[in-house]
């Protein structure tokens, strides 16, 4: 669903992405780790459109549609979800507002019915349950004073609700501990099926032992240093990112 | 002091005054009229004010200065009941005073229920009821030394004066609806020009709100210039909103002073989306102990708007409570300028002061002037400002798009929320709905505008 071929991008002139090849099946999970300032969140956020970042060379052809032709909204319309690293705190808009605001263009988009009110709360509330949130969630402004806890439960509790094709996870384990990382995971696995695939980006070896992806993928100076399956993970987490710098052939 | 090469401008006004001497003379009486030549006098002393004062440094009003008006007669009725039902609010009790290019139009207004003891009257009813009862307030508060407010005062003649008696609890919002007509597109007329007068007296106890708002029908040019003086007694608590939706090519000035005594409180919500130049200032003076005011403000600027918000908060006394928030967004080439002048007196010592202004600027030619301005003498007192003038934030812009909202309804939405932390505080739920979707659709268009 997902072909990434030779992708290139920087920031304020600094190139971050210097050739990533990566090839995401319906169904699939794959891991992206990679050490602080290797590439991994501006992959993600390259990904979801965000303008800081200008592509300089290569593809994303997502469903077969050039992914990078196409605005931010238009590729949540599409099935794209970004699970941000640091969700952005929005005072004077209520969550369950700007959710159901979101999740009706979406629905717009695709030619489908807008949700009412009560059949949108109904949905939002199952989906909490998922979540072990509470209901006063809905009525509190987008993200502030959340906790960092909270904000990260929101994102993935917006996700469940949106029902994205493919999910992007950047650095969900950031800044939880180890009952709200079980949470969010159970969150994200509840998500997993044939049709979606899931990238889920984290520095950490950790969140994989909840989220056990099918593939792994290492990013070192902005390019795929080393793809494998799981077990590359604990070889990570055993050595460290500094076996990186060492040639391909010792490993 | 008449640095602004307007004198000719001036003498203009002072024809018109002769003009319509003999009406003005008839409202009111001698001690009136003296008044107003006293006034008129005192704005051709210090003509129209110069951007080198202080006061005035950010607002040219040259413009103003330079239009032709005429004051509409009373006899003239164009305007219907079907002409001002659009945008009106209903509150349950409400009292709706109509006026008409400055007059007071009963044959529009509505009367709800009132307190025992409560009066709800225009100015030249007032003046021909008990116009000494009138004269121990009017004048006395809004001062002269603002040329603006000289010449409200010296073409005085209709308007309101409201009066809470002791313990009064009004049983609704009063409104006072200022209408002017355009005079028709193309007709040729001089723009038409008002100084609607304002007299509000709660006294010790009292608890009322006041509506004041401005409309123009027609697209047309036309200066509002009004002064509103509000006497707020011991324990007395009085809320004024001021919504002004004039025509884009409308001049508005106005002078709101509220005098607060011990223990009262007043809170005014002022918000700006129409005008070619406004100029709002408020004095808010704390005159005794334990008293507290609060002070709003939103407005939302496109095209060429100048708005100038000008308040100031004399806290004279000890233990004196104020909150001021002002928030404006700026699109297009509109300018908003915010001057808050916080004057802590040498006697008003455990005084606790919050002022804060931000602007959200929509436009690259967008300008804001945001000048906080403390004066404190006392030692032991609390004072915090902030002034923030910034750009849409790209990246709750980027979330919201990222979660299937298009950018243009995104924007709408980071600028609605910004506005809401001050429509939210309009005490009338029917008001606060008004002002939100007025703001929504002018959002809207100028958003559709700018992708055109």
């Amino acid at each position: 669903m997902l072909q990434i071929k030779n992708l290139h991008a920087t920031a304020e002139g600094n190139e971050i992405l210097r050739g990533i090849d990566l090839e995401v099946k319906p169904g699939e999970v794959h891991a992206i780790m990679g050490p602080n300032g290797s590439g991994k969140s501006t992959l993600a956020n390259v990904l979801a459109g965000r303008e800081e970042y200008e592509v300089t060379d290569g593809t994303v052809t997502y469903l077969g549609e050039d992914l990078l032709d196409m605005a931010p909204e238009e590729r949540a319309h599409a099935g794209v979800f970004l699970a941000f690293q640091y969700p952005v705190e929005i005072p004077g808009i209520a969550n369950s507002y700007f959710l159901q605001q979101g999740l009706n263009a979406v629905r717009k988009a695709r030619g489908e019915e807008e949700m009412d009110a009560f059949d949108f709360l109904t949905l939002a509330k199952e989906k909490m349950k998922l979540l072990d949130m509470d209901e006063s969630f809905l009525s509190r402004p987008v993200n502030a004073g959340f906790s960092g806890g909270e904000k990260k439960r929101n994102e993935i509790f917006q996700m469940a609700v949106l029902d994205p094709k493919l999910a992007i996870l950047d650095e969900t384990d950031s800044g939880l501990d180890i009952d709200a990382l079980k949470v969010v995971a159970d969150g994200v696995n509840a998500l997993r099926g044939p049709d979606r695939g899931i990238v889920v980006v984290t520095h950490y070896q950790r969140l994989l032992n909840y989220i056990v992806p099918d593939f792994v993928h290492v990013l070192h100076k902005g390019r795929i240093a080393r793809s494998g399956g799981k077990e590359l993970a604990h070889k990570l987490e055993e050595k460290g990112y500094g076996w990186l710098d060492q040639p391909v052939a010792s490993a | 002091m008449n640095t602004t090469g307007t004198e000719s401008h001036v003498s203009l006004f002072e024809t018109l005054f002769s003009d319509h001497a003999n009406e003005l003379k008839a409202v009111g009486g001698a001690a009136v009229h003296e008044l107003r030549n006293q006034a008129l006098g005192r704005f051709a002393e210090l003509g129209f004010p110069s951007v080198r004062q202080e006061a005035w440094k950010y607002t040219n009003v040259r413009a103003i200065a330079r239009g032709v008006y005429s004051i509409a007669p009373r006899s003239q009725n164009g305007v219907t009941a079907e002409q001002i039902a659009p945008h009106l609010f209903e509150s349950e009790g409400i009292t709706r005073l109509v006026f008409v290019n400055g007059h007071y139009r009963p044959d529009l207004s509505s009367a709800g229920p009132i307190a025992p003891g409560m009066k709800i009257r225009s100015l030249e009813d007032a003046l021909a009821d008990d116009a000494d009862n009138v004269l121990e307030h009017l004048g006395r508060h809004a001062s002269t030394e603002n040329p603006f407010t000289a010449l409200n005062t010296a073409f005085l003649r209709d308007g309101a004066v409201l009066h809470f008696p002791k313990g009064c609890e009004a049983p609704g919002p009063i409104h006072l609806r200022f209408i002017t007509t355009d005079g028709g597109a193309g007709s040729g007329d001089d723009a038409h020009v008002s100084h609607p007068r304002l007299l509000v007296i709660a006294d010790e106890g009292s608890k009322a709100t006041v509506v004041e708002s401005y409309a123009t029908i027609g697209e047309g040019a036309h200066f509002t210039n009004v002064v509103g003086e509000f006497v707020i007694g011991a324990n007395a608590d009085l809320q004024l909103c001021r919504v002004q939706s004039e025509s884009d090519n409308a001049f508005h000035v106005s002078d709101t002073t509220a005098t607060v005594a011990r223990d009262g409180r007043f809170t005014s919500h002022v918000i700006t989306l129409g005008g070619a130049l406004t100029r709002n200032a408020i004095t808010a003076t704390l005159d005794d102990e334990n008293a507290e005011c609060t002070l709003n403000g939103l407005y939302l600027l496109s095209g060429r708007q100048h708005l100038d918000n000008n308040t100031a908060i004399e806290h004279r006394k000890p233990n004196g409570r104020s909150w001021e928030v002002y928030k404006g967004i700026l699109d297009d080439k509109s300018t908003g300028v915010f001057r808050g002048l916080i004057h802590v007196f040498e006697d008003a010592q455990k005084t606790d002061a919050k002022q804060s202004n931000a602007n959200l600027l929509l436009s690259k030619d967008a300008t804001a002037n945001s000048k906080p301005q403390l004066e404190i003498y006392a030692d032991d007192v609390k004072c915090t400002h902030g002034a923030t003038i910034g750009q849409m934030d790209e990246a709750a812009l980027f979330y919201l798009r990222s979660r299937g909202l298009p950018l243009d309804r995104a924007k709408q939405m980071l600028v609605g929320a910004f506005a809401h932390e001050v429509s939210a505080e309009l005490p009338i739920e029917s008001l606060r709905e008004l002002v939100d979707a007025r703001l929504d659709a002018k959002l809207r268009a100028n958003i559709v505008a700018d992708r055109a």
